[in-house]
């Protein structure tokens, strides 16, 4: 073999590798949007069940107005359009999902100081749907950080960190649990 | 059918040859190991002691004396026929000489003669342990199965497995030997689970043979919640192993973050997130501990429409009552049976199995 055709040959291997590392990137990157809306459909859920919860709460709990008000207003913020391309759009997004499931936390451990509140019928029937979403708003999360993992990889590693400064793909933030969302609400002690 | 007898492997129910001559030793017909008080082992049998007392201490010794009687019977039997487990391959030698020396075709009629001699020489012997350990199954099981609740035990099934060939967990097979059929309801999640022997009909050379392919317990959960995909976790088989062991192209391979379980396990599903829901690090952790009580067994399992199916293979039958060799005071039995049970209720409890929350 002369050896422009050996170049010719190498060339076309090297282009061959690097589609197939932009295929890996582009497919990492669907994952990572099709968890992300796994994750936007049960943090919907959730925000459906909290005007629920929150009903019931009121009527109950006078002293707790600060903590049902910021409940109410990260509930709102959370629930806002967002650009799912946008990797600091999405980090806000999961940070504000987060803080709301540390308030919803606090709240649901408030309602153990209301005796009342605490053996209504309804409440104890929302809290155990919060905790089933909360359940799966954790799996939801496992699935996306595992997604975004693979994803961080492919783009972080040599020669990916150049196909990806081609393509315009950049790494996208974890969603972490904070210690309130580790923690959920022990439904047996309310229904004890 | 000749094949089916000489060949098949251990059938779950089945005692093994050895235990026979056990049989010899006088000493197994003597009741002085009896125990005729429970004492409670943990959380799974808690409050047994009592059940015990009300409803199985009384029957200790009416058993007991089944028990001798049966031996008793074997053991005789045993020695009358002692002498034939000499003659039996003696005759099997010769008749294979005769057909190596006379006949065209070599087909082993010695090991066929001599096989089938044995198994009903031990048929004839066994017989009267079969009809005791019987009796054990259809009027103690059940009693002690109704510590938990309304259960009923059933030795004798057919045609179980029929229903769950194509969920991509059992092996293709031509026959099918099930028994030990317990039923009944946990919290509101249909418990069903009998043990199975199945096996194929595989050729070598001119002749077929049947091949043991599965032989297990199987487990089967049915609730009111439906699950929105199918997942199966099955044992990891290398990187080759598992793609072939897929079943389907609509299943994903699905990573968690356990490396243990991502040891043993290999997970595929239809629904990425569902997988992750159902499959926590306290399920992980019930699943390692179901398999240690089970011998370290390689459990697989299939969540799809609203059931969980386990498929648990065995070296050994678990619904069995103690041997015929030794003192019966159903203490063992209920222990085995009781720790089965509760950590299938655990798996109940932990997965919610009997929480419809409509969400």
């Amino acid at each position: 073999m002369d050896p422009s055709s050996l170049i010719i040959v190498i060339g076309l291997v090297l282009i061959f590798a690097l589609y197939l590392w932009y295929a890996k990137i582009i497919r990492n990157k669907n994952q990572v949007f099709e968890a992300l809306a796994g994750i936007d459909v049960q943090l919907e859920n959730r925000s459906n069940l909290i005007p629920n919860i929150l009903n019931i709460a009121k009527k109950f709990m006078e002293h707790e107005r600060d903590l049902i008000s910021s409940v109410t207003e990260l509930r709102t913020r959370s629930t806002a359009d967002y650009d799912s391309d946008d990797a600091q759009a999405v980090k806000e997004h999961v940070e504000l999902a987060s803080a709301l499931t540390s308030e919803m936390g606090k709240l649901m451990i408030s309602v153990e100081a209301y005796p009342e509140l605490k053996s209504d019928q309804t409440m104890q029937q929302a809290q155990l749907s919060y905790n089933e979403v909360e359940t799966k708003i954790a799996a939801a999360r496992r699935f996306y950080n595992s997604a975004v993992g693979q994803l961080n990889n492919s783009i972080e590693i040599f020669p990916g960190n150049i196909v990806a400064k081609y393509v315009n793909v950049s790494p996208m933030p974890f969603f972490e649990a904070n210690e309130g969302s580790k923690a959920p609400v022990d439904a047996s002690s309310i229904l004890g | 059918m000749l094949g089916q007898l000489f060949f098949s492997g251990k059938k779950p129910g089945t005692q093994s040859f050895g235990q026979l001559f056990k049989l010899y030793n006088k000493s197994i017909l003597k009741s002085d190991k009896l125990n005729r008080n429970y004492s409670e082992q943990g959380e799974w049998d808690k409050g047994f002691s009592n059940h015990y007392t009300l409803h199985l201490k009384a029957l200790v010794d009416e058993f007991e004396t089944e028990r001798v009687s049966a031996a008793l019977s074997a053991r005789k039997k045993l020695i009358w026929l002692t002498p034939l487990f000499v003659i039996i391959p003696v005759i099997g030698w010769q008749i294979t000489i005769w057909e190596i020396n006379e006949s065209d075709e070599f087909q082993g009629l010695g090991l066929y003669f001599t096989g089938l001699s044995f198994a009903a020489a031990t048929w004839f012997i066994k017989r009267s342990v079969v009809a005791y350990q019987n009796s054990i199954k259809d009027q103690i099981f059940p009693r002690i199965l109704s510590f938990i609740g309304d259960f009923t035990f059933s030795a004798e099934v057919a045609d179980k497995v029929k229903q769950f060939k194509d969920i991509g967990l059992l092996p293709t097979y031509s026959t099918e030997t099930s028994e030990d059929n317990i039923t009944g309801e946990y919290k509101g999640v249909k418990i069903e689970l009998f043990e199975t022997h199945l096996q194929k009909w595989k050729k070598r050379g001119k002749n077929s043979r049947l091949v043991t392919v599965f032989n297990g317990l199987i487990i089967n959960l049915s609730m009111n919640k439906k699950f929105s995909g199918k997942t199966l976790v099955k044992q990891d088989k290398g990187s080759v192993g598992n793609w072939f062991s897929k079943n389907s192209k609509k299943l994903e391979n699905v990573k968690l973050e356990d490396p243990r379980f991502e040891n043993s396990f290999e997970v595929f599903s239809s629904d990425q997130i569902e997988a992750r829901y159902l499959l926590t690090v306290s399920f992980m952790e019930r699943l390692f501990e179901l398999a240690e009580i089970f011998d370290n067994a390689e459990i697989q399992l299939c969540f799809e429409n609203n059931h969980l199916l386990m498929v648990i293979p065995l070296r050994t039958p678990i619904f069995e009552p103690g041997p015929i060799t030794e003192p019966e005071d159903f203490i063992d039995d209920a222990q085995s049976l009781l720790k089965e049970m509760h950590l299938i209720f655990q798996i109940i409890e932990i997965l919610k199995l009997n929480m419809k929350l409509n969400l």
